[in-house]
């Protein structure tokens, strides 16, 4: 009897534990942190400006055809899932490729978008930073093709609470569903 | 001359039914200002040989080229590729974050509701023209 009830107390404990565990194991380890670049409109910003909103940051590059516009896409629809809420997200596009990704670049590129999205871009050394602080990783090779050199980014959404707290990170196979539920238990 | 005609009827009746069938060509509208963009559909290889396809051409961008989006360690890459290879009785899809084709420098601006005809072709010597409409993407 004693067992049984000490198997259900435990099983509780369990429970709650797998609920809210203190750190997300898809960001332990990472600093993530307060940082600074130019955003789209060549304005210098932090992420602690927009304190109080969650961020989905993420990393790409405007000259990306594929990955990248089906990334702000589903970004797109998870702001229609959320509805009344989608005012208290923000999207952050840090771009990984500086030389061709000036502010008007990213300004242009992300208006296409239906979306509350801040294109972030500065300096080589900013960027690599932000990059290391958040696991992030990126490599461009020069390539024999005429769309220019091979970026390769990593593509997770990482979620960062309205306390700047880095709380979750999202594979690209996550599908808009599954995002915003990820936005709204960061709420 | 008789000769030659009957070479060619000879060659005519000696080479096999089209195998590789193309359904749901698609070309991705461009994000705004951007001169490349990228086409999708699925490649059905019906016969009982491999079959490549080495080439996607279309008179709407100055340069196609074949393009593969890879993983590795997390990160997304995406490289050029010769051909990709239908498998007897297979198919491939051409899709975001996959194959696709890669229209660059785009001739004129292309929007949703326009098409574009693309010109395939495959290792058995055939080529194929399919006409693909313009579309938005669509959130997954």
């Amino acid at each position: 009897m004693g067992l049984r009830r000490f198997r259900v107390a435990f099983t509780g404990a369990f429970l709650v534990a797998a609920c809210r565990p203190a750190v997300d194991p898809s960001v332990a380890g990472l600093r993530g942190g307060d940082f600074t670049l130019t955003s789209h409109e060549g304005k210098r910003v932090r992420l602690s400006d927009s304190r109080g909103y969650v961020r989905i940051l993420f990393f790409g590059f405007a000259s990306c055809p594929d990955v990248c516009p089906t990334t702000l896409t589903r970004l797109v629809r998870v702001r229609e899932l959320l509805g009344a809420d989608a005012g208290r997200m923000r999207v952050l596009f840090v771009s990984v490729d500086p030389d061709r990704d000036t502010p008007e670049a990213l300004r242009s590129y992300l208006a296409y978008f239906k979306l509350d999205v801040m294109g972030l871009t500065g300096t080589r050394a900013e960027i690599d930073r932000v990059v290391e602080a958040y696991g992030a990783s990126y490599e461009i090779e020069p390539s024999g093709s005429a769309a220019g050199p091979n970026v390769g980014h990593t593509t997770e959404l990482l979620v960062i609470g309205p306390d700047d707290r880095l709380v979750t990170s999202l594979s690209q196979g996550e599908n808009a569903e599954e995002v915003a539920a990820a936005v709204r238990r960061a709420l | 001359m008789r000769i030659a005609c009957a070479s060619l009827l000879a060659l005519a009746t000696t080479l096999p039914p089209i195998a590789v069938q193309v359904r749901d060509p698609w070309v991705a509208e461009p994000v705004a200002g951007r001169r490349a963009t990228a086409a999708y559909f699925v490649l059905e290889n019906r016969g009982s040989d491999e079959v490549r396809l080495t080439r996607c051409e279309t008179a709407a961008a100055e340069v196609t080229e074949i393009h593969r989006v890879t993983e590795r360690g997390g990160m997304m890459s995406m490289g050029r590729v010769d051909q990709v290879a239908v498998p007897a009785r297979g198919r491939v899809s051409f899709e975001p974050g996959g194959y696709h084709v890669m229209l660059i420098d785009l001739r004129k601006p292309l929007a949703a509701g326009d098409r574009v005809a693309l010109r395939l072709a495959f290792s058995d010597g055939r080529e194929l023209v399919v006409d693909a409409p313009v579309r938005r993407r669509e959130a997954r």
